[in-house]
Formats: structure tokens, C-alpha cells, sequence
């Protein structure tokens, strides 16, 4: 109940402090192409796929677990920064 | 003459607190009136503050009354006060007012009637002139009644009281949350109609239909729009009067749009025997909305803080009861203590996905990470490509393809192929090759990141800049 009731104080300031931040729903159109609208379509539509062809499924998944390793070492290198590379 | 009904018309107004006057074109019966004809019947439809000019046989009679309004047409919620008044004059010499306030506490659900006469027992009395007034307004004033359908008002000037026209017609008489409203996120939101079918209407297995949905999520362009909308039917046991509610969770700010249905199934009936039910009919539909607004971070502290200690209250695995003086443990009180529920958990980080992550600018990775997700829509169908082609001779070609039919057909074909030897003998085509597939990309995806991390996959000191280390 208290690590609970710690961490949804914070969400409150947080959500209370950047409340003037406009909430954003779609993504923005970029040169009057609905981004938004297409990529849901198109990932909608792969999802679809998957469905149907499990291989491509699990190929996602890897690709998915491969790109987050990637995202996870870029966001380590940018918190400890030079400190990482003369370690 | 005119300027003095002019002055009697603003006393009257000014003696109605919180007046609203009514438009429209509301119904006036001289069926009951005692076999007199108000002026205005087929007059002005304006219909306050109306002059009445009673033949003689209106004398020595009182006034009644009768009215329905409906609660469609209702723009204000709170006491419903009808003010009925006589004006009359006499002899061009002072004047007198009777006022007659029928209060209706609380909000009507629907269709609300009054019948009654005036408070003062005005009699009309010959060689006056009176004015009636008969207006539906809020008695804190600021809010405007607009005669809607179905709205009436009868009026008699001797005998009973008019008798009000029920109205029976099969209709949706209102939804929750209510039309215009606004309520707050929840997790237990009540969604509800409150219906009338005419017995002539209903037919064993009527169900009415909620739809609803948040106008944003109909924002994304998706081939099935009707998916988005989240969908609740209640089954009608009789005719007449139903009141149907669930609850379930709105955390989605914005405004909703709901439709509401009242289907009846259409059966075809075999010698009495048995009966087959065909599709169904609507009888009645409606469009309303409301608006969701987001919770004050202090009325969401007090609300959460509520629900948590409920939540608590009522989990057994991390019992608060554990901290008692009495059955202290201290393994269970620090559970309780410290451990976040699943619930809880739950809720707070929708809390600050719908929040803190939903502003700009970091809200477009937000909502790109929804999107990948899966959860950008509903859509569950591939796009059809569909063209025709003029040929040599004129003729048009088309080529319609929809990838929706032989995509998964044929995967389920190839799926179900089964081994016909081996030890996979009638084990299918997926049953036996998944397995192998995952343990192959499991094994590419290691042997990356081992890679990677150990940089071995760059010559020289290169790879050294791309160690974890």
C-alpha cells in the first residue's frame, strides 16, 4: 500500500504539472497524409497476416525483442553516458 | 387596451421566480371546457401569458387543468414548478394575480403530468377579463423548457380536471449516463436505458441495445467502424416500463457517443409447434452523448485513495488484517503494506498512460507504441484491391481480390497438412514445425545479443565502442 500510494503521487504531479500540455490522440498528418490512419491500417493489416502465418508472427516477435535489446543499450549509454565508454 | 395587458404580462413574469417562458406549440383541448373555447386554441402558439376570453357559460366555474411534458425536451434537472395564474381586472380599476405553484421534486424520469386547479379557487367571475399563464420552469430560474412532441395542455374552466393523455408509444425514455452530461473517468461507470414497449410491440426475446463509444477512437480510419463501439444488450422480460444499468469502465477523457435500440426478433411461427427467430426489427432508436471529463488531482486522490483501501479491505492475500493488534503477521502486513496489488497496479499505470504519456510531445510516442501495439483500432480485415481494367475491345475487366478469404483459408490448409510417417505420423504441419521455428529464431536473437555485447562482430577496436560494458 505505501510503494503504491509513492508512486501514484508522483503520477498525480505529473499528470497534474504538464496538464497544460496538449493530450495528443492521433499522430499529425505530415504533408496531408494521415500517418495515423495509415499505420494503424497497415500494422492493423499485418497483424491480420500474422494471424494466418504463424512464422511471421514469431519473426515480429524476435525482431521485436531484438529492437528492444537495441533501445534498452541506447537508453543505458544515454543515462551513464561518457562513463560507460571509459569504464 | 394592449398596453394594459402589456403591464399584465410583466407583473406576472415578475412575480415568477425564476420564469422561463415557454415557445412552442403545445395543445390546447376545448374538449374539456366545459363547452367553452379558449380564444388562443387556434390562435398565436405562443403560449405564455395567454388571454382567455370566456364566453358566459365559463362563469362561476374554476379553472383545471391538465399538462404533460416529457422529459427529452428537459434542459434543467432539479424541481419542476408549474405556474397556472389568473389575471383579471375590473372595471379598468385594480387587478389581483393568483399564482399556482405544482411542484414535481426531482427530476423526471420521462413523461410527467399534472392535473389540478388553481391554488385560490378563482371563480370566473362575469364582465372580467382574465389572463392565464401557464409555464413550466426551474424554480432557480435560468434554464428554458421547449415544447417538444407529445407535449399538452389541456385546459377547462368548469367540472373535473381534464384528464392527461398517457403516452404509450414504444420509446426510449432515457439513457445513462444522461444526454449532455458530463461525468468523470471510472472504472465502474453506469450505462443504462430506461425504455417503454407498447404491449402490441413486444415480442418474447425484445432486447434493448447500448452502443457506445469515445469520438476519439472514431477518429482513426478503420474498415469496420461499428467494432469500436462497445456493446451491451439487456433482454426485455415484459412490456411496459424496463430500467436496465450495468456498470463498466470509461477511463478515456472526451465525449462519447452512444445509440440505444430497442431490436424485436422476428420469428416465424410453425403450426404453434415451434417457432424460428429471423433477424430482428428495431423499434426504436436513439443518439445521445456525454462527455467524459478527467477527475481534479484532488478528487482523484480522494476517489483512489477510496478504492485502494477498499481494494484492500476486500483482498484476501494481503489482508490488512495482518496488521491488527490482535492477528498481527508480520509477513502479511508487510505484504499489504508494501506489495501493490494487481488491481491497483493496474489502474495506476493507466493513470499515467492516460495522463502524464498522453502529452505532447512525448504523448506521439504514445501513441506510436499504441499503435504497433495493435491497439491503435479495431480493425480485423486486409484491404481489398478491387479495379477494372477497360480490354481492347471496350469491355471492362475487374480484378477483385480479397486477400480476407484465401490468405486464411490457405494458411489453415497448409496448417492442417498432416505428417503421414515418421514419429510426427498425424501430428499437423504447425504442430510439428513451430516448435522448431521458435527454438531457431530464439537461438539467432541470443547469439545476436551476445554478439553485440561482446562487440565481436566488429574488427579491431571498433568494436569496443559498442560494448555494454
Amino acid at each position: 500500500m505505501i510503494s503504491y500510494y509513492i508512486l501514484l503521487f508522483f503520477t498525480y504531479v505529473l499528470n497534474a504539472v504538464f496538464s497544460f500540455l496538449p493530450s495528443v490522440t492521433t499522430l499529425p498528418n505530415i504533408m496531408g497524409v494521415n500517418v495515423d490512419a495509415a499505420l494503424t491500417q497497415g500494422v492493423n493489416g499485418f497483424y491480420v497476416l500474422t494471424a494466418s502465418i504463424w512464422p511471421l508472427r514469431d519473426m515480429f516477435i524476435a525482431a521485436m525483442i531484438w529492437f528492444g535489446y537495441l533501445a534498452l543499450k541506447m537508453m543505458l549509454r544515454v543515462l551513464l553516458g561518457a562513463r560507460a565508454q571509459h569504464a | 387596451m394592449k398596453k394594459r395587458l402589456s403591464i399584465l404580462l410583466c407583473a406576472f413574469i415578475s412575480l415568477a421566480p425564476g420564469i422561463a417562458l415557454a415557445y412552442g406549440t403545445p395543445v390546447f383541448d376545448a374538449e374539456y371546457a366545459d363547452g367553452n373555447t379558449w380564444s388562443p386554441a387556434t390562435g398565436s402558439p405562443h403560449f405564455s401569458s395567454q388571454y382567455y376570453a370566456l364566453s358566459s357559460a365559463a362563469y362561476g366555474d374554476m379553472l383545471y387543468y391538465a399538462a404533460c411534458v416529457h422529459q427529452t425536451t428537459w434542459v434543467y434537472s432539479g424541481s419542476i414548478n408549474i405556474v397556472a395564474g389568473a389575471f383579471y381586472s375590473s372595471g379598468g380599476g385594480g387587478m389581483g394575480t393568483t399564482n399556482n405553484y405544482v411542484n414535481s421534486s426531482g427530476t423526471p424520469t420521462d413523461q410527467v403530468c399534472w392535473t389540478g386547479t388553481d391554488v385560490n379557487n378563482t371563480t370566473f367571475t362575469s364582465g372580467l377579463q382574465y389572463w392565464l399563464d401557464f409555464e413550466l420552469n426551474g424554480w432557480w430560474g435560468g434554464n428554458t423548457y421547449t415544447w417538444g412532441p407529445g407535449d399538452y395542455l389541456r385546459i377547462a374552466d368548469g367540472g373535473t380536471p381534464p384528464p392527461p393523455v398517457v403516452d404509450t408509444s414504444t420509446r426510449i425514455m432515457n439513457t445513462t449516463p444522461a444526454d449532455g452530461s458530463t461525468i468523470a473517468t471510472t472504472t465502474s461507470t453506469s450505462v443504462g436505458a430506461n425504455v417503454y414497449i407498447n404491449p402490441s410491440d413486444y415480442e418474447p426475446g425484445a432486447y434493448v441495445q447500448i452502443q457506445y463509444v469515445a469520438d476519439s477512437a472514431l477518429q482513426a480510419a478503420v474498415a469496420s467502424p461499428s467494432l469500436l463501439y462497445t456493446t451491451v444488450n439487456f433482454q426485455i422480460a415484459t412490456s411496459g416500463e424496463s430500467d436496465f444499468a450495468t456498470t463498466s469502465p470509461i477511463s478515456t477523457t472526451g465525449h462519447f457517443t452512444v445509440k440505444t435500440t430497442i431490436y424485436n426478433v422476428n420469428k416465424i411461427d410453425f403450426f404453434n409447434l415451434f417457432s424460428i427467430t429471423i433477424g430482428q426489427t428495431a423499434l426504436m432508436s436513439t443518439s445521445t452523448g456525454f462527455t467524459v471529463g478527467g477527475l481534479s488531482p484532488y478528487d482523484v486522490l480522494v476517489q483512489t485513495t477510496a478504492k485502494m483501501m477498499s481494494d484492500y479491505v476486500n483482498n484476501a492475500s494481503s489482508s490488512l488484517a495482518s496488521c491488527g493488534f490482535t492477528t498481527f503477521d508480520i509477513t502479511g502486513c508487510a505484504g499489504a503494506l508494501f506489495i501493490p496489488n494487481m488491481a491497483s497496479t493496474t489502474d495506476l499505470v493507466k493513470g499515467f498512460k492516460n495522463g502524464f504519456l498522453s502529452y505532447a510531445p512525448w504523448g506521439y510516442v504514445t501513441r506510436f507504441i499504441t499503435i504497433m501495439s495493435g491497439g491503435g483500432s479495431a480493425t480485423s480485415s486486409l484491404p481489398i484491391l478491387d479495379a477494372t481494367i477497360p480490354l481492347p475491345d471496350g469491355s471492362p475487366a475487374e480484378f477483385y481480390i480479397d486477400p480476407n478469404t484465401f490468405i486464411p483459408q490457405g494458411a489453415a490448409m497448409l496448417n492442417s497438412a498432416t505428417a503421414t510417417f515418421g514419429p510426427g505420423q498425424g501430428e499437423s504441419f504447425q504442430t510439428i514445425i513451430e516448435p522448431v521455428w521458435d527454438d531457431l529464431l530464439a537461438l539467432l536473437v541470443t547469439i545476436a545479443i551476445i554478439f553485440n555485447m561482446l562487440g565481436t562482430h566488429k574488427e579491431g577496436g571498433g568494436g569496443r565502442k559498442n560494448k555494454l560494458s
